[in-house]
């Protein structure tokens, strides 16, 4: 039922969008009609789910005060209207520190603090290293282009305090459609991308239809509700001079409480799947309601990033903490077993798998969605850190299972995804292997027992050949 | 397009095993006792995910697992049943590995924990055993290794 009422809408909004331009050639000879734009009905500051013709003007008059000609149509061809103060909105400033860097939390540049929308990646062609890892903000948050950015406070450039700094400003910009800005993170800084009180990311994306609701958590506002007005609000100026056109316009769904204060800026806009639709950048102040975002594919567009997935099904939450654990971590268990296995031909057979394909699953577990996921999802992190442990303390036992996950499990889809991505010769000697190494861990607890499987599984072959 | 398909909650997936011809021979053995308990505890989870889990169906019909079931079905069941090796070039072991990940992704926690535990012993009769006369031997046969 949501579907089909999510598609009638989309069609409605094709429809009167094929008629905007016309529409809007008639309207703006009427004086004191500035823009107009498909979006929702307004009754009261409140936003309902009827799809009209948002007429814009400078200034509301009473009908009485308007000679017939300069009266805006209640509907036009059956399509109703309604009539919108367009007003000039205000740039806009929880002051506690987050580590790992969050969403949703102070950023400062000593501009005035305001928010940091999200963790994103650089692309090609990115002012950053691609694929290197950035934080979002606007541009009047985080003006300049070289300078350390904060979070929460400003940071000391001249080295007394580094404690608050997190990054450097890579890329700041405002133009007609974006107020966006990029900052590297600092070596060493972790994060996760999730926003606060709204949790894992699912993406971005570009709304189709007006009506939907969004979310967003600002430094000052913290968590706010409210409704899509329009996808694209007629050209306005801000009280910095700044001209915006197309911005998202939303309404906040109490009309009593803010959408957006001063120092939210640079929130993301989400919607109810957590995809971010828009930055925020103004509202009309103090009311804090409507608000106005850049379409996120603006902002990508311009910046050169992408807002990756996180958190739901098939999706990892985009964390340093897994970068940090897989390549070394696997390198060091194995280095520990090598040193057993150099004296028996079938543990050197191992080794000599375990270097041809090493550095392609290692790439995989680094850069490969699928396989990051699953190799977190199902703690592979955690049970190479007991193994770690297990080869440095004889006496050690790997746990069975770590928060319902035994290392079948974990050996079980790794094998899978790994057959998914990885290459033909991957794939064939996961097949060829995966009984193998299935036999070898099961059971099995402590590195000295799976030294002496391996070891018992070669004398046990050895004598088959010489029976046979 | 597959995924797009309406599966039928009343529809049991192509071929359901007739469960009576392995309840009678797995009685004789601790290990074919313990096989018949876990078929009795999972089955109708697996049964359920098949028919209504997106994920788990896909996987299902694309690793030929009804045409498995329905190649052992035409020749009836008995001990001369011979188990299929490939379909399509997907082999018994794809079949089975993908099933049960997909099984452990969408399954309750006791499943998984069995998903677990069974997966090796599974991939190992597929390997090792041309019918099903040749598995139930092998199911027997791991009570007597752990006597």
């Amino acid at each position: 039922m949501a579907q089909n009422f999510r598609t009638q809408r989309e069609r409605e909004q094709k429809r009167l969008e094929s008629r905007l331009a016309e529409v809007e050639y008639e309207m703006k000879k009427i004086p004191g009609v500035v823009g107009v734009a498909v979006g929702i009905k307004e009754v009261a500051n409140r936003p309902t789910q009827d799809l009209v013709f948002q007429v814009y003007v400078k200034e509301k008059k009473s009908l009485k005060d308007l000679p017939a000609r300069e009266r805006i149509p209640a509907e036009i061809d059956g399509i109703a209207t309604d009539v919108i103060l367009l007003e000039s909105p205000s740039a806009t400033a929880d002051s506690s520190e987050h580590r790992p860097i969050v969403g949703g939390s102070e950023i400062d540049q000593g501009k005035g603090a305001g928010t940091l929308g999200c963790i994103s990646i650089a692309t090609a062609g990115s002012l950053a290293p691609v694929d290197s890892i950035v934080l979002l903000t606007n541009s009047h948050v985080a003006p300049t282009i070289g300078k350390l950015v904060g979070q929460p406070s400003v940071p000391s450039d001249c080295g007394c305090c580094k404690c608050c700094d997190v990054g450097k400003i890579v890329d700041s910009r405002i133009t007609t459609l974006v107020d966006g800005a990029i900052a590297t993170l600092n070596e060493g800084t972790r994060f996760t991308n999730e926003v606060l009180d709204i949790g894992p990311l699912g993406g971005s994306h570009t709304p189709t239809s007006a009506g939907g609701t969004v979310f967003k958590r600002g430094r000052t506002s913290g968590l706010t509700r409210g409704t899509i007005s329009t996808l694209s609000a007629p050209s306005f100026t801000r009280d910095d001079g700044n001209t915006f056109n197309r911005q998202i316009r939303v309404v906040s769904t109490n009309p009593a409480t803010p959408f957006q204060l001063g120092g939210d800026s640079g929130s993301v806009l989400v919607d109810d799947q957590n995809r971010v639709i828009g930055l925020m950048h103004a509202a009309i102040l103090p009311a804090g309601t409507p608000a106005f975002a850049c379409h996120i594919a603006d902002v990508s567009n311009l910046l050169k990033i992408k807002i990756e997935t996180s958190g739901s099904a098939d999706t990892m939450p985009l964390s340093s903490l897994v970068e940090e654990m897989a390549p070394v971590a696997l390198e060091e268990w194995f280095g520990h077993l090598r040193l057993e296995l150099e004296s028996n031909p079938r543990g050197r057979r191992i080794q000599a798998q375990f270097r041809a394909f090493y550095g392609e699953i290692q790439r995989l577990v680094q850069k490969n969605r699928e396989v990051k996921v699953a190799w977190q999802r199902y703690h592979g992190p955690g049970f190479i850190s007991h193994w770690i442990k297990s080869a440095k303390q004889r006496d050690y036992l790997v746990p069975d299972e770590i928060e319902g996950i035994g290392i079948q499990n974990l050996l079980i889809r790794m094998a899978v995804v790994l057959q998914n991505q990885g290459g033909p010769e991957l794939n064939d000697m996961v097949k060829g292997h995966l009984l193998e190494v299935l036999t070898l861990f099961d059971g099995c607890r402590s590195l000295p027992e799976l030294v002496e499987k391996i070891k018992r599984s070669e004398q046990s072959l050895q004598r088959r050949k010489v029976e046979a | 397009m597959e995924n797009t398909r309406v599966i039928d909650p009343q529809q049991r997936p192509a071929g359901t095993v007739k469960l009576e011809y392995f309840e009678k021979k797995l009685q004789g053995s601790e290990a074919g006792r313990r096989v018949i308990e876990i078929f009795a505890q999972h089955g109708e989870e697996v049964i359920d995910l098949v028919n209504q889990n997106r994920r788990v169906g896909v996987t299902w019909q694309r690793c030929h697992g009804p045409v498995f079931i329905q190649t052992m079905l035409k020749q009836g069941l008995g001990d001369e049943t011979r188990i299929p090796r490939s379909i399509d070039g997907v082999t018994l072991s794809d079949l089975l590995l993908r099933m049960g990940d997909a099984l452990q992704q969408n399954g309750s926690p006791e499943l998984k924990r069995q998903i677990g535990r069974s997966t090796l012993h599974v991939l190992q009769w597929a390997e090792g055993c041309k019918s099903l006369g040749e598995m139930v031997q092998w199911i027997h046969g791991k009570s007597e290794e752990k006597d």
